[in-house]
């Protein structure tokens, strides 16, 4: 939590108070920066890119939405503008799934997913779903909090969520399975 | 329920939005729908490895490999009453005036004080790359700056106030006559404000930015020059200010009103004159507005603090490296690629007389040892090392 005396002494142009604003909030840019865009060197420069943003756009920050949103909008707005890969993603939309056909009833002993398995997965999602699913568990932002960062409705922000989260776990199932689509 | 809307209810069960009837009807259909358990199993387990991803953190400080950027940038909401926000220039002297620098009155040399004059050159050199044209009012600028800075900090001694003004003014009634002063000088004085030094200096640089003011007298279109010189902000404010007391005391001599006003009112009257004043202000803080009007009359008191930036820089002759001094500790990035080649540690006494060898192979500071004694430190930028000089 970013304390508000910190944002208003650097809205007030206390640069010292700017500095330590950023240096507060550099792990968490960098650590969505990083899962959108699966590739350290990527990240560190949309975390750099964001990080400068926020700090010559500090004044147009208003009380009225949360300053970890702020942040995330700016960071997730570099990530998926400035950074996006021509890979194509797999469109949820219109890989429509129902997701009993990808569930088999065979009784799978899994105690957990490989994180490099986890961070494969997410790369197929698009940019938008990635989006809500690194707030979501890597900011641990609520619905709201999501919607705010991402601009978008409440309902969609579910919406992704919940498809991403099936698309996931699509994913992950098959690579246990012996790696079918990945 | 069908098993698609149940879906949902696992989904949300996963984010803790369940209440409890929603829970208990989730519960009673996964006992008896084996697919919908499965995929409920499968999903927390999911759910839990998302949620036990590596908190990543950079391998270096992003903040640090930026700050080179970020010296060259500026917050655009800065209040445009903060002129530092603009301009490198002041910002070296105010470390100096300010805070740990105090005890440095005592033992300033000349030989500080020659690097002192030599680092505002240099920078004074630098901004003149930025802004061609406008030299003539850079060193009276400075000058100008320190006015405006040193009245309002030292606002509550009315004494001194009322002393730099009525020499400003008596400078400035006799400049108008004496329109032909070299005027360069006074941005050295103003390097040299140590606390000590500050009433002197003030009386000095104040006459010679009210001497800048003269011919403006005769023009009689204060407003105008201030204008023509923007987007340089501090040489608009204080030519106000200045221009005001000086307009006033030509008029009738009224000094007393005049130097009270100048003195404690200073800041309000920077505010009050020259934001109105100056509408070029706007390019170069584009999308500061909101706090600019309450900024503008919050008078003297608050912004001081807030103003100070701390941040110092200096780039060396041949453009490669840049000094920044930060949390007390001088740092040298190359700033092709925002490298950092050398970092000092923590000195609470702060850097002074920083400068570049002309050779830009050596930045020479000077910094008080443990002792109190004056220590002379040259540092090598390609090497990444300091030393200390005898």
């Amino acid at each position: 939590m970013v304390e508000p005396g910190l944002i208003k002494a650097a809205q007030a142009g206390d640069g010292d108070a700017l500095i330590s604003l950023l240096r507060t909030i550099e792990n968490h840019v960098y650590r969505t920066a990083y899962y959108i865009l699966n590739n350290e060197q990527d990240a560190l420069d949309a975390a750099q890119e964001a990080l400068i943003r926020i700090y010559t756009k500090i004044g147009s920050y208003e009380e009225k939405a949360q300053f970890k949103t702020w942040v995330q909008r700016i960071v997730t707005n570099i990530c998926i503008d400035k950074f996006r890969r021509n890979k194509p993603t797999v469109s949820i939309d219109e890989h429509e799934m129902d997701f009993r056909d990808s569930q088999s009833v065979e009784e799978e002993v899994l105690s957990s997913y490989a994180v490099q398995d986890i961070r494969k997965a997410i790369d197929k999602l698009p940019e938008h779903h990635r989006a809500v699913v690194v707030l979501r568990y890597l900011q641990d932002f609520s619905y709201n909090e999501i919607a705010d960062s991402l601009d978008l409705p409440l309902n969609t922000v579910k919406s992704y969520l919940f498809r991403a989260r099936q698309q996931l776990q699509t994913y992950l199932h098959d690579y246990q399975k012996g790696g079918v689509r990945g | 329920m069908n098993c698609q809307e149940v879906m949902e209810y696992m989904q949300r069960q996963l984010d803790g939005d369940l209440d409890e009837q929603e829970a208990d009807i989730l519960m009673a259909h996964t006992r008896q729908c084996q697919d919908c358990a499965t995929m409920l199993d499968r999903l927390e387990l999911l759910s839990a490895g998302l949620e036990n991803l590596p908190k990543v953190t950079p391998s270096y400080s992003l903040v640090d490999a930026i700050m080179p950027r970020l010296m060259e940038l500026h917050p655009e909401a800065a209040d445009p009453g903060r002129p530092e926000a603009d301009e490198p220039l002041p910002l070296v002297r105010r470390a100096e005036r300010t805070g740990r620098f105090g005890r440095w009155k005592n033992s300033l040399s000349m030989r500080t004080l020659g690097g002192v004059i030599a680092a505002g050159v240099v920078v004074g050199l630098f901004l003149v790359t930025y802004r061609p044209g406008a030299m003539d009012n850079l060193s009276d600028s400075a000058g100008q700056k320190l006015v405006a800075e040193s009245s309002m900090s030292a606002g509550a001694n009315s004494a001194a106030d009322k002393s730099l003004s009525e020499e400003a003014t008596d400078s400035a009634l006799q400049l108008q006559k004496n329109v032909e002063i070299e005027s360069a000088p006074s941005s050295d004085i103003a390097l040299k404000s140590d606390a000590e030094r500050s009433d002197k200096s003030k009386a000095e640089s104040g006459s010679d930015a009210a001497r800048n003011f003269a011919p403006a007298e005769e023009t009689s279109s204060q407003e105008r020059i201030g204008k023509v010189q923007s987007p340089n902000y501090e040489t608009t404010i204080v030519n106000d200010q200045l221009g005001a007391a000086q307009s006033d005391n030509s008029r009738d001599n009224e000094s007393s009103a005049n130097t009270n006003s100048y003195g404690s009112d200073g800041g309000n009257a920077i505010a009050d004159n020259s934001i109105p004043d100056n509408p070029v202000t706007g390019n170069s803080f584009a999308g500061g507005g909101e706090t600019k009007d309450s900024e503008a009359n919050e008078g003297v008191g608050a912004p001081i603090a807030a103003e100070n930036l701390s941040v110092d820089r200096m780039v060396s002759p041949d453009g490669i490296y840049r000094a920044v001094i930060l949390d007390s500790q001088l740092k040298v990035y190359l700033i092709a690629d925002s490298t950092l080649l050398f970092e000092s540690v923590k000195r609470a006494s702060g850097f002074g007389g920083l400068q570049w060898s002309d050779d830009s192979r050596q930045l020479v500071y000077e910094t008080l040892a443990d002792d109190g004694k004056l220590a002379k430190f040259v540092i090598d930028p390609k090497n990444g090392t300091e030393q200390l000089q005898p």
